[in-house]
Protein backbone atom coordinates (compact mmCIF):
# COMPACT_ATOMS: atom_id res chain seq x y z
CA UNK A 1 0.00 0.00 0.00
CA UNK A 2 1.18 3.54 -0.63
CA UNK A 3 0.66 6.08 2.04
CA UNK A 4 0.06 9.70 1.50
CA UNK A 5 0.45 10.17 4.79
CA UNK A 6 2.53 8.77 7.34
CA UNK A 7 2.37 9.21 10.90
CA UNK A 8 5.04 8.60 13.21
CA UNK A 9 4.98 8.74 17.02
CA UNK A 10 3.41 11.93 17.30
CA UNK A 11 2.72 13.53 20.67
CA UNK A 12 0.39 16.39 21.37
CA UNK A 13 -2.49 17.69 23.45
CA UNK A 14 -3.31 20.42 25.18
CA UNK A 15 -0.82 23.07 26.94
CA UNK A 16 0.51 20.65 29.89
CA UNK A 17 -2.27 18.11 29.24
CA UNK A 18 -0.88 15.55 26.68
CA UNK A 19 -3.52 13.60 24.84
CA UNK A 20 -1.45 11.64 22.17
CA UNK A 21 1.05 9.24 23.71
CA UNK A 22 2.91 8.17 20.25
CA UNK A 23 0.72 7.23 17.72
CA UNK A 24 1.67 5.11 14.13
CA UNK A 25 -0.25 5.33 11.19
CA UNK A 26 -0.63 5.06 7.64
CA UNK A 27 -3.86 6.84 4.88
CA UNK A 28 -3.30 5.02 1.75
CA UNK A 29 -3.70 6.45 -1.50
CA UNK A 30 -7.52 6.97 -2.33
CA UNK A 31 -8.48 5.07 0.74
CA UNK A 32 -10.87 5.26 3.66
CA UNK A 33 -8.75 5.16 6.40
CA UNK A 34 -11.37 5.01 9.84
CA UNK A 35 -10.15 5.80 13.37
CA UNK A 36 -12.32 4.62 15.76
CA UNK A 37 -12.71 4.82 19.56
CA UNK A 38 -14.88 6.05 22.75
CA UNK A 39 -15.09 9.37 23.48
CA UNK A 40 -12.06 11.21 24.79
CA UNK A 41 -9.40 8.59 23.62
CA UNK A 42 -7.95 11.19 21.26
CA UNK A 43 -9.49 11.00 17.92
CA UNK A 44 -10.16 14.62 17.42
CA UNK A 45 -7.21 16.22 18.99
CA UNK A 46 -5.28 13.77 16.25
CA UNK A 47 -7.20 15.33 13.25
CA UNK A 48 -6.54 18.55 15.03
CA UNK A 49 -2.88 18.00 15.27
CA UNK A 50 -2.62 16.41 11.62
CA UNK A 51 -4.51 19.43 10.29
CA UNK A 52 -2.10 21.94 12.18
CA UNK A 53 -4.77 23.40 14.93
CA UNK A 54 -2.91 21.72 17.39
CA UNK A 55 0.83 22.17 17.13
CA UNK A 56 2.78 18.66 17.09
CA UNK A 57 4.67 18.38 20.36
CA UNK A 58 7.27 15.38 19.03
CA UNK A 59 6.93 13.01 15.95
CA UNK A 60 6.57 13.20 12.51
CA UNK A 61 3.85 13.79 9.76
CA UNK A 62 5.21 12.66 6.28
CA UNK A 63 2.76 14.50 3.07
CA UNK A 64 4.52 11.65 0.54
CA UNK A 65 8.37 12.57 0.94
CA UNK A 66 7.50 16.27 3.13
CA UNK A 67 7.77 16.46 6.82
CA UNK A 68 5.01 18.54 7.50
CA UNK A 69 4.07 18.75 11.37
CA UNK A 70 6.18 22.17 11.63
CA UNK A 71 4.01 24.17 8.87
CA UNK A 72 0.89 25.93 10.13
CA UNK A 73 -2.43 24.99 9.21
CA UNK A 74 -3.03 27.03 6.45
CA UNK A 75 0.13 25.70 4.73
CA UNK A 76 -1.22 21.98 4.87
CA UNK A 77 -4.54 23.06 3.82
CA UNK A 78 -2.36 24.54 0.76
CA UNK A 79 -0.87 21.38 -0.11
CA UNK A 80 -4.29 19.48 0.06
CA UNK A 81 -4.57 18.45 3.83
CA UNK A 82 -7.99 19.44 4.83
CA UNK A 83 -10.09 18.79 8.24
CA UNK A 84 -13.71 18.95 8.13
CA UNK A 85 -13.89 19.92 11.97
CA UNK A 86 -16.35 18.41 14.01
CA UNK A 87 -19.87 20.22 14.61
CA UNK A 88 -20.18 21.96 11.40
CA UNK A 89 -18.61 24.82 11.63
CA UNK A 90 -19.95 26.84 8.93
CA UNK A 91 -20.02 30.12 8.86
CA UNK A 92 -23.39 31.45 10.14
CA UNK A 93 -23.71 34.69 8.92
CA UNK A 94 -22.65 33.74 5.11
CA UNK A 95 -24.56 32.39 2.57
CA UNK A 96 -24.10 28.80 0.91
CA UNK A 97 -22.03 29.84 -1.82
CA UNK A 98 -20.22 32.12 0.20
CA UNK A 99 -19.29 29.26 2.59
CA UNK A 100 -18.17 27.31 -0.30
CA UNK A 101 -16.06 30.21 -1.60
CA UNK A 102 -14.20 30.31 1.55
CA UNK A 103 -12.95 26.94 1.15
CA UNK A 104 -11.73 27.71 -2.17
CA UNK A 105 -8.92 30.09 -0.64
CA UNK A 106 -5.91 28.21 -0.97
CA UNK A 107 -3.24 29.03 -3.69
CA UNK A 108 -4.39 25.66 -5.43
CA UNK A 109 -8.25 25.50 -5.76
CA UNK A 110 -8.26 29.82 -5.67
CA UNK A 111 -8.47 29.63 -9.42
CA UNK A 112 -10.66 26.97 -10.34
CA UNK A 113 -13.40 27.44 -7.63
CA UNK A 114 -15.95 28.11 -10.18
CA UNK A 115 -15.42 24.63 -11.83
CA UNK A 116 -15.00 22.99 -8.42
CA UNK A 117 -18.41 24.32 -7.17
CA UNK A 118 -20.55 22.94 -9.94
CA UNK A 119 -18.85 19.23 -8.95
CA UNK A 120 -19.86 20.07 -5.39
CA UNK A 121 -23.30 20.78 -6.43
CA UNK A 122 -23.36 17.75 -8.35
CA UNK A 123 -22.83 15.94 -5.34
CA UNK A 124 -25.09 18.17 -3.35
CA UNK A 125 -28.68 18.91 -5.44
CA UNK A 126 -29.32 20.60 -2.07
CA UNK A 127 -26.43 23.24 -1.20
CA UNK A 128 -27.49 24.20 -5.07
CA UNK A 129 -30.86 24.64 -3.97
CA UNK A 130 -29.76 26.55 -0.83
CA UNK A 131 -27.58 28.43 -2.77
CA UNK A 132 -28.11 31.91 -1.41
CA UNK A 133 -29.99 30.94 1.75
CA UNK A 134 -27.48 32.10 5.07
CA UNK A 135 -25.71 29.07 6.12
CA UNK A 136 -27.19 29.59 9.63
CA UNK A 137 -30.68 28.65 9.03
CA UNK A 138 -29.71 25.50 7.44
CA UNK A 139 -30.80 22.11 9.12
CA UNK A 140 -28.26 20.57 10.56
CA UNK A 141 -27.90 17.77 7.78
CA UNK A 142 -27.41 20.45 5.15
CA UNK A 143 -24.82 22.16 7.32
CA UNK A 144 -22.46 18.98 7.18
CA UNK A 145 -23.02 18.55 3.44
CA UNK A 146 -22.14 22.28 3.53
CA UNK A 147 -19.18 21.79 5.91
CA UNK A 148 -18.07 18.73 3.34
CA UNK A 149 -18.76 20.71 0.28
CA UNK A 150 -16.60 23.63 1.47
CA UNK A 151 -13.61 21.08 2.27
CA UNK A 152 -13.81 19.34 -1.04
CA UNK A 153 -13.77 23.07 -2.65
CA UNK A 154 -10.31 23.15 -1.58
CA UNK A 155 -9.17 20.39 -3.77
CA UNK A 156 -8.14 17.76 -0.84
CA UNK A 157 -5.83 15.28 -1.24
CA UNK A 158 -6.06 14.05 2.39
CA UNK A 159 -9.56 14.55 3.68
CA UNK A 160 -9.92 14.50 7.66
CA UNK A 161 -13.34 14.38 8.87
CA UNK A 162 -14.02 14.63 12.49
CA UNK A 163 -17.28 12.56 13.50
CA UNK A 164 -19.36 13.34 10.16
CA UNK A 165 -22.67 12.52 11.08
CA UNK A 166 -22.98 13.14 14.72
CA UNK A 167 -26.12 14.26 15.76
CA UNK A 168 -27.81 13.87 12.48
CA UNK A 169 -31.12 12.11 11.42
CA UNK A 170 -30.04 8.41 10.50
CA UNK A 171 -31.17 9.58 7.12
CA UNK A 172 -28.79 11.77 6.50
CA UNK A 173 -26.19 9.82 7.95
CA UNK A 174 -26.94 6.91 5.12
CA UNK A 175 -26.90 9.81 2.85
CA UNK A 176 -22.82 11.42 4.01
CA UNK A 177 -21.99 7.72 4.41
CA UNK A 178 -23.08 6.64 0.56
CA UNK A 179 -21.12 9.92 -0.44
CA UNK A 180 -17.58 9.64 1.57
CA UNK A 181 -16.86 6.47 -0.76
CA UNK A 182 -17.38 8.05 -4.16
CA UNK A 183 -15.03 10.90 -3.05
CA UNK A 184 -11.96 8.10 -3.22
CA UNK A 185 -12.69 7.87 -7.21
CA UNK A 186 -11.79 11.36 -7.20
CA UNK A 187 -8.43 10.02 -5.93
CA UNK A 188 -9.23 11.58 -2.48
CA UNK A 189 -7.34 10.01 0.80
CA UNK A 190 -10.10 9.87 3.63
CA UNK A 191 -9.35 9.71 7.69
CA UNK A 192 -12.14 9.62 8.91
CA UNK A 193 -13.30 9.58 12.88
CA UNK A 194 -16.63 8.27 13.80
CA UNK A 195 -18.61 6.78 16.48
CA UNK A 196 -20.67 5.10 14.28
CA UNK A 197 -18.14 1.66 14.34
CA UNK A 198 -19.96 -0.60 12.14
CA UNK A 199 -21.21 1.53 9.27
CA UNK A 200 -17.67 3.46 8.91
CA UNK A 201 -15.57 -0.14 9.09
CA UNK A 202 -18.40 -0.88 6.65
CA UNK A 203 -16.64 1.71 3.80
CA UNK A 204 -13.31 1.53 5.11
CA UNK A 205 -10.37 0.01 3.78
CA UNK A 206 -8.38 -0.19 7.07
CA UNK A 207 -9.31 0.94 10.11
CA UNK A 208 -7.29 1.97 14.03
CA UNK A 209 -8.43 1.60 17.22
CA UNK A 210 -7.35 4.50 19.76
CA UNK A 211 -7.61 3.94 23.02
CA UNK A 212 -6.19 6.56 25.62
CA UNK A 213 -4.07 8.46 23.12
CA UNK A 214 -2.47 5.31 21.62
CA UNK A 215 -3.42 3.00 18.81
CA UNK A 216 -3.83 -0.37 20.62
CA UNK A 217 -5.59 -2.30 16.72
CA UNK A 218 -5.25 -2.11 13.81
CA UNK A 219 -6.68 -4.33 10.52
CA UNK A 220 -8.66 -4.29 7.72
CA UNK A 221 -12.15 -2.47 7.90
CA UNK A 222 -13.95 -5.71 7.46
CA UNK A 223 -11.45 -7.74 10.23
CA UNK A 224 -12.19 -5.05 12.65
CA UNK A 225 -16.09 -5.24 11.94
CA UNK A 226 -16.13 -8.90 12.81
CA UNK A 227 -13.28 -8.58 16.14
CA UNK A 228 -14.91 -8.44 19.20
CA UNK A 229 -12.15 -7.09 20.66
CA UNK A 230 -13.57 -3.46 19.15
CA UNK A 231 -16.31 -3.20 20.10
CA UNK A 232 -15.37 -3.68 23.71
CA UNK A 233 -12.66 -1.04 23.37
CA UNK A 234 -15.25 1.38 21.58
CA UNK A 235 -17.26 1.08 25.04
CA UNK A 236 -14.38 2.24 26.60
CA UNK B 1 -24.86 41.15 -4.81
CA UNK B 2 -21.24 42.53 -5.84
CA UNK B 3 -22.23 44.74 -8.20
CA UNK B 4 -25.12 46.11 -5.96
CA UNK B 5 -22.28 46.74 -3.41
CA UNK B 6 -19.79 48.55 -5.77
CA UNK B 7 -22.55 50.81 -6.57
CA UNK B 8 -23.42 51.60 -3.01
CA UNK B 9 -19.59 51.72 -2.79
CA UNK B 10 -19.51 54.52 -5.20
CA UNK B 11 -22.80 56.44 -4.17
CA UNK B 12 -20.95 55.98 -1.01
CA UNK B 13 -17.54 57.68 -2.17
CA UNK B 14 -19.50 60.39 -3.61
CA UNK B 15 -21.16 61.41 -0.61
CA UNK B 16 -17.68 61.01 1.36
CA UNK B 17 -15.83 63.96 -0.60
CA UNK B 18 -18.91 65.86 -1.19
CA UNK B 19 -18.99 66.14 2.51
CA UNK B 20 -15.55 66.45 3.05
CA UNK B 21 -15.17 69.37 0.95
CA UNK B 22 -18.21 70.90 2.56
CA UNK B 23 -16.27 70.58 6.08
CA UNK B 24 -13.43 71.74 4.53
CA UNK B 25 -14.92 75.12 4.14
CA UNK B 26 -16.15 75.30 7.87
CA UNK B 27 -13.02 77.49 8.69
CA UNK B 28 -13.78 79.95 6.26
CA UNK B 29 -17.47 80.01 6.60
CA UNK B 30 -17.96 79.48 10.65
CA UNK B 31 -15.37 80.44 12.31
CA UNK B 32 -12.79 78.99 14.71
CA UNK B 33 -15.66 77.92 17.01
CA UNK B 34 -17.02 75.35 14.54
CA UNK B 35 -13.37 74.51 12.86
CA UNK B 36 -12.36 73.01 16.34
CA UNK B 37 -15.92 70.88 16.55
CA UNK B 38 -15.15 69.99 12.78
CA UNK B 39 -11.62 69.04 13.55
CA UNK B 40 -12.81 66.97 16.89
CA UNK B 41 -15.39 65.55 14.65
CA UNK B 42 -12.39 64.32 11.91
CA UNK B 43 -10.62 62.89 14.27
CA UNK B 44 -13.42 60.31 15.67
CA UNK B 45 -14.15 59.68 12.44
CA UNK B 46 -10.53 58.86 11.65
CA UNK B 47 -9.71 56.74 14.85
CA UNK B 48 -12.95 54.67 14.83
CA UNK B 49 -12.83 54.03 10.58
CA UNK B 50 -9.45 51.94 11.83
CA UNK B 51 -10.84 50.54 14.67
CA UNK B 52 -13.34 49.29 13.42
CA UNK B 53 -11.00 48.15 10.64
CA UNK B 54 -9.84 45.52 13.00
CA UNK B 55 -12.80 45.20 15.84
CA UNK B 56 -15.32 45.55 13.20
CA UNK B 57 -13.56 42.96 10.80
CA UNK B 58 -12.49 40.09 13.13
CA UNK B 59 -14.46 40.68 16.23
CA UNK B 60 -11.99 41.24 18.40
CA UNK B 61 -13.02 44.27 20.47
CA UNK B 62 -10.13 46.58 21.76
CA UNK B 63 -10.79 48.71 24.24
CA UNK B 64 -7.21 50.24 24.59
CA UNK B 65 -6.90 51.82 21.14
CA UNK B 66 -5.77 54.88 22.99
CA UNK B 67 -2.59 53.57 23.40
CA UNK B 68 -1.64 54.13 19.90
CA UNK B 69 -3.10 57.68 19.84
CA UNK B 70 -0.92 58.16 22.58
CA UNK B 71 2.45 57.12 21.34
CA UNK B 72 1.44 59.33 18.55
CA UNK B 73 1.29 62.43 20.66
CA UNK B 74 3.97 61.31 22.77
CA UNK B 75 6.11 60.81 19.17
CA UNK B 76 5.17 64.34 18.17
CA UNK B 77 5.62 66.13 21.28
CA UNK B 78 9.07 64.46 22.79
CA UNK B 79 10.75 65.29 18.75
CA UNK B 80 8.70 68.77 18.58
CA UNK B 81 11.55 71.69 17.10
CA UNK B 82 13.66 68.71 16.81
CA UNK B 83 12.81 67.22 13.37
CA UNK B 84 9.91 68.46 10.87
CA UNK B 85 6.20 68.01 11.52
CA UNK B 86 5.72 66.50 8.20
CA UNK B 87 7.74 63.69 9.17
CA UNK B 88 6.82 63.58 13.12
CA UNK B 89 3.06 62.82 12.21
CA UNK B 90 3.48 59.97 9.91
CA UNK B 91 6.64 59.06 12.30
CA UNK B 92 4.00 58.86 15.42
CA UNK B 93 1.90 55.90 12.84
CA UNK B 94 4.89 54.40 12.61
CA UNK B 95 5.67 53.93 16.23
CA UNK B 96 2.17 53.16 16.88
CA UNK B 97 2.04 50.32 14.25
CA UNK B 98 5.62 49.11 15.48
CA UNK B 99 4.05 48.69 18.90
CA UNK B 100 0.67 47.07 17.82
CA UNK B 101 3.14 44.79 15.73
CA UNK B 102 5.11 43.68 19.04
CA UNK B 103 2.39 43.15 21.39
CA UNK B 104 0.16 41.33 18.61
CA UNK B 105 1.45 38.11 19.09
CA UNK B 106 1.03 37.68 22.66
CA UNK B 107 -2.22 40.00 22.80
CA UNK B 108 -3.69 38.04 19.68
CA UNK B 109 -4.00 34.26 21.63
CA UNK B 110 -6.30 35.37 23.48
CA UNK B 111 -9.99 36.07 22.88
CA UNK B 112 -13.28 37.15 24.18
CA UNK B 113 -13.28 38.95 27.55
CA UNK B 114 -9.96 38.17 27.76
CA UNK B 115 -9.22 39.85 24.92
CA UNK B 116 -11.17 43.32 25.90
CA UNK B 117 -9.14 43.13 29.36
CA UNK B 118 -5.77 42.49 28.08
CA UNK B 119 -6.38 45.41 25.40
CA UNK B 120 -7.34 48.11 28.45
CA UNK B 121 -4.53 46.87 30.71
CA UNK B 122 -1.97 47.08 27.74
CA UNK B 123 -2.63 51.24 27.39
CA UNK B 124 -2.74 51.89 30.73
CA UNK B 125 0.79 50.04 31.23
CA UNK B 126 2.24 52.10 28.66
CA UNK B 127 0.95 55.09 29.95
CA UNK B 128 1.96 54.81 33.40
CA UNK B 129 5.30 53.84 32.11
CA UNK B 130 5.60 56.92 30.05
CA UNK B 131 4.45 58.71 32.57
CA UNK B 132 7.23 57.74 34.73
CA UNK B 133 9.99 58.00 32.15
CA UNK B 134 8.87 61.65 31.79
CA UNK B 135 8.60 62.22 35.47
CA UNK B 136 12.11 61.00 35.57
CA UNK B 137 13.02 62.97 33.16
CA UNK B 138 11.79 66.28 34.61
CA UNK B 139 8.88 66.71 31.79
CA UNK B 140 5.68 66.18 33.55
CA UNK B 141 4.16 67.86 30.63
CA UNK B 142 5.68 69.69 27.50
CA UNK B 143 4.27 73.14 25.94
CA UNK B 144 4.20 72.91 21.99
CA UNK B 145 5.32 76.60 20.60
CA UNK B 146 4.47 77.55 17.43
CA UNK B 147 1.96 74.72 16.57
CA UNK B 148 0.50 75.08 12.61
CA UNK B 149 -3.10 76.55 12.34
CA UNK B 150 -6.13 74.78 13.35
CA UNK B 151 -7.05 75.16 9.53
CA UNK B 152 -3.89 73.10 8.78
CA UNK B 153 -4.45 70.61 11.34
CA UNK B 154 -8.09 70.24 9.97
CA UNK B 155 -7.08 69.78 6.54
CA UNK B 156 -4.17 66.85 7.72
CA UNK B 157 -7.78 65.36 9.89
CA UNK B 158 -9.58 65.12 6.57
CA UNK B 159 -6.44 63.50 5.34
CA UNK B 160 -6.87 60.67 7.99
CA UNK B 161 -9.98 60.02 7.41
CA UNK B 162 -10.18 59.93 3.76
CA UNK B 163 -6.68 57.50 4.25
CA UNK B 164 -8.99 55.59 7.19
CA UNK B 165 -12.13 54.97 4.81
CA UNK B 166 -10.23 54.06 1.96
CA UNK B 167 -8.03 51.75 3.92
CA UNK B 168 -11.30 50.23 4.58
CA UNK B 169 -13.10 50.10 1.38
CA UNK B 170 -9.94 48.27 -0.06
CA UNK B 171 -9.79 45.94 2.73
CA UNK B 172 -13.26 45.09 2.87
CA UNK B 173 -13.39 44.04 -1.22
CA UNK B 174 -9.71 42.34 -0.91
CA UNK B 175 -9.21 38.42 -0.29
CA UNK B 176 -7.75 39.64 3.30
CA UNK B 177 -11.03 41.35 4.10
CA UNK B 178 -13.08 38.42 3.55
CA UNK B 179 -10.59 36.45 5.62
CA UNK B 180 -11.03 38.66 8.39
CA UNK B 181 -14.89 38.28 8.37
CA UNK B 182 -14.67 34.16 8.57
CA UNK B 183 -12.29 34.71 11.09
CA UNK B 184 -15.00 36.71 12.48
CA UNK B 185 -17.64 34.12 12.18
CA UNK B 186 -15.34 30.92 13.39
CA UNK B 187 -11.51 30.95 14.02
CA UNK B 188 -11.49 27.38 13.74
CA UNK B 189 -13.35 26.58 10.49
CA UNK B 190 -11.40 29.73 9.16
CA UNK B 191 -8.18 28.11 9.59
CA UNK B 192 -9.51 24.62 8.44
CA UNK B 193 -10.50 26.07 5.17
CA UNK B 194 -6.66 27.45 4.80
CA UNK B 195 -7.07 31.11 6.09
CA UNK B 196 -3.63 32.30 8.00
CA UNK B 197 -5.62 33.25 10.95
CA UNK B 198 -2.66 34.93 13.63
CA UNK B 199 -0.62 36.48 10.41
CA UNK B 200 -4.12 38.22 9.31
CA UNK B 201 -5.32 38.99 12.86
CA UNK B 202 -1.69 40.76 13.43
CA UNK B 203 -1.59 42.73 10.10
CA UNK B 204 -5.06 44.32 10.80
CA UNK B 205 -4.05 45.04 13.99
CA UNK B 206 -0.89 46.95 12.75
CA UNK B 207 -2.97 49.10 10.09
CA UNK B 208 -5.34 49.79 12.56
CA UNK B 209 -3.56 51.17 14.77
CA UNK B 210 -1.19 53.69 12.20
CA UNK B 211 -4.28 56.53 11.47
CA UNK B 212 -4.77 56.78 15.46
CA UNK B 213 -1.29 57.26 15.75
CA UNK B 214 -1.10 60.02 13.27
CA UNK B 215 -4.46 61.61 14.67
CA UNK B 216 -3.01 61.43 18.50
CA UNK B 217 0.03 63.86 17.17
CA UNK B 218 -1.90 66.16 14.91
CA UNK B 219 -4.14 66.64 18.71
CA UNK B 220 -1.16 67.45 20.50
CA UNK B 221 -0.65 70.25 18.28
CA UNK B 222 -3.79 71.42 18.10
CA UNK B 223 -3.79 71.30 22.08
CA UNK B 224 -0.15 72.88 22.10
CA UNK B 225 0.49 71.22 25.18
CA UNK B 226 1.42 67.49 26.20
CA UNK B 227 0.47 65.71 28.97
CA UNK B 228 0.39 61.75 29.50
CA UNK B 229 -2.79 61.20 31.25
CA UNK B 230 -4.51 63.12 28.53
CA UNK B 231 -3.76 61.79 25.52
CA UNK B 232 -3.59 58.08 27.18
CA UNK B 233 -6.64 58.71 28.55
CA UNK B 234 -9.03 55.44 28.21
CA UNK B 235 -12.16 57.63 27.46
CA UNK B 236 -10.86 58.19 24.30
CA UNK B 237 -11.19 54.19 23.69
CA UNK B 238 -14.51 53.97 25.13
CA UNK B 239 -15.79 56.50 23.04
CA UNK B 240 -13.90 54.96 20.18
CA UNK B 241 -16.11 51.80 20.87
CA UNK B 242 -19.26 53.84 22.02
CA UNK B 243 -19.54 55.42 18.33
CA UNK B 244 -18.75 52.28 16.79
CA UNK B 245 -21.57 50.72 18.48
CA UNK B 246 -23.93 53.89 17.79
CA UNK B 247 -23.03 53.69 13.83
CA UNK B 248 -22.32 50.41 13.17
CA UNK B 249 -19.16 48.60 13.28
CA UNK B 250 -20.04 46.52 10.61
CA UNK B 251 -20.22 49.18 8.00
CA UNK B 252 -17.76 51.80 6.30
CA UNK B 253 -20.53 54.34 6.87
CA UNK B 254 -21.00 53.39 10.85
CA UNK B 255 -18.19 55.70 12.13
CA UNK B 256 -19.24 58.98 10.22
CA UNK B 257 -22.81 58.37 11.99
CA UNK B 258 -21.37 57.44 15.16
CA UNK B 259 -19.29 60.01 15.45
CA UNK B 260 -21.85 62.78 13.97
CA UNK B 261 -24.33 61.70 16.56
CA UNK B 262 -21.91 61.71 19.80
CA UNK B 263 -20.15 65.21 18.87
CA UNK B 264 -23.72 66.94 18.09
CA UNK B 265 -25.16 65.20 21.46
CA UNK B 266 -22.01 66.36 22.82
CA UNK B 267 -22.56 69.87 21.41
CA UNK B 268 -26.15 70.30 22.82
CA UNK B 269 -25.47 69.14 26.28
CA UNK B 270 -21.65 69.14 27.19
CA UNK B 271 -21.41 72.85 28.49
CA UNK B 272 -25.35 73.18 29.52
CA UNK B 273 -25.36 70.34 30.90
CA UNK B 274 -22.47 67.82 31.53
CA UNK B 275 -23.75 65.31 34.08
CA UNK B 276 -26.56 65.02 31.61
CA UNK B 277 -24.60 64.12 28.59
CA UNK B 278 -22.82 61.39 29.87
CA UNK B 279 -26.40 60.27 31.36
CA UNK B 280 -27.47 60.21 27.64
CA UNK B 281 -24.34 59.06 26.12
CA UNK B 282 -25.06 55.63 28.70
CA UNK B 283 -28.68 55.51 27.75
CA UNK B 284 -27.65 55.60 24.01
CA UNK B 285 -25.53 52.75 24.34
CA UNK B 286 -27.96 50.58 26.27
CA UNK B 287 -30.97 51.25 23.48
CA UNK B 288 -28.52 50.12 20.42
CA UNK B 289 -27.12 47.24 22.23
CA UNK B 290 -30.16 46.08 22.59
CA UNK B 291 -32.45 47.35 19.82
CA UNK B 292 -30.12 48.12 17.41
CA UNK B 293 -26.85 46.24 17.81
CA UNK B 294 -25.57 46.93 14.17
CA UNK B 295 -26.00 50.72 14.42
CA UNK B 296 -27.44 53.62 13.10
CA UNK B 297 -26.42 52.13 9.61
CA UNK B 298 -28.33 49.44 9.39
CA UNK B 299 -30.91 50.86 10.55
CA UNK B 300 -30.90 53.09 7.43
CA UNK B 301 -30.47 50.58 5.15
CA UNK B 302 -33.86 48.71 6.63
CA UNK B 303 -36.07 52.48 6.53
CA UNK B 304 -34.96 52.12 2.62
CA UNK B 305 -35.68 48.51 2.14
CA UNK B 306 -39.31 48.73 3.84
CA UNK B 307 -39.47 52.60 1.75
CA UNK B 308 -38.95 50.44 -1.50
CA UNK B 309 -41.16 47.74 -0.57
CA UNK B 310 -43.97 49.74 0.58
Amino acid sequence: MNARLKVEGIRSGYGEIQVLRGIEMLCGEAQITALVGSNGAGKSTLLRTLAGILPTATGRILHGEAEIQRLPSHERVARGIIMVPEGRLVFPDLSVEENLRTGAVNVRARDVWSKTVKEVYDLFPRLLERQKQLAGTLSGGEQQMLALGRGLMGLPEVLLLDEPTLGLAPSVATQIFNIIPQLTESNISILIAEQDLNRVLDIAHFGYVIENGRITMQDTGSALRNNPAVAEAYLG
Amino acid sequence: MTSAFSLLKTRFVWFLFAGLLLIAQVPSILGSYWTLIALNLMMWVAITQSWTLFSGMTGYISLGHVVFYGVGAYVVASTFNTIPLWLAVPMGGIAAALLALVVSVPVLRVRGPYFVILTFGLAELVKFSILNLETVSGKSSRLLFGTPSIEILLYCMIGLVVLATLTTLFVTCSRFGRGLTVIREDEVAAATVGVPVLRYKIIAYTISAIVPGMAGGLMALKSTYFEVLQVFNPIISFTVVTMAIIGGSGDVRGPFLGAVFLVLLSELFWTTAPQFYMILVGLFLILFVIFAPNGIAAFLDKLQISRKSG
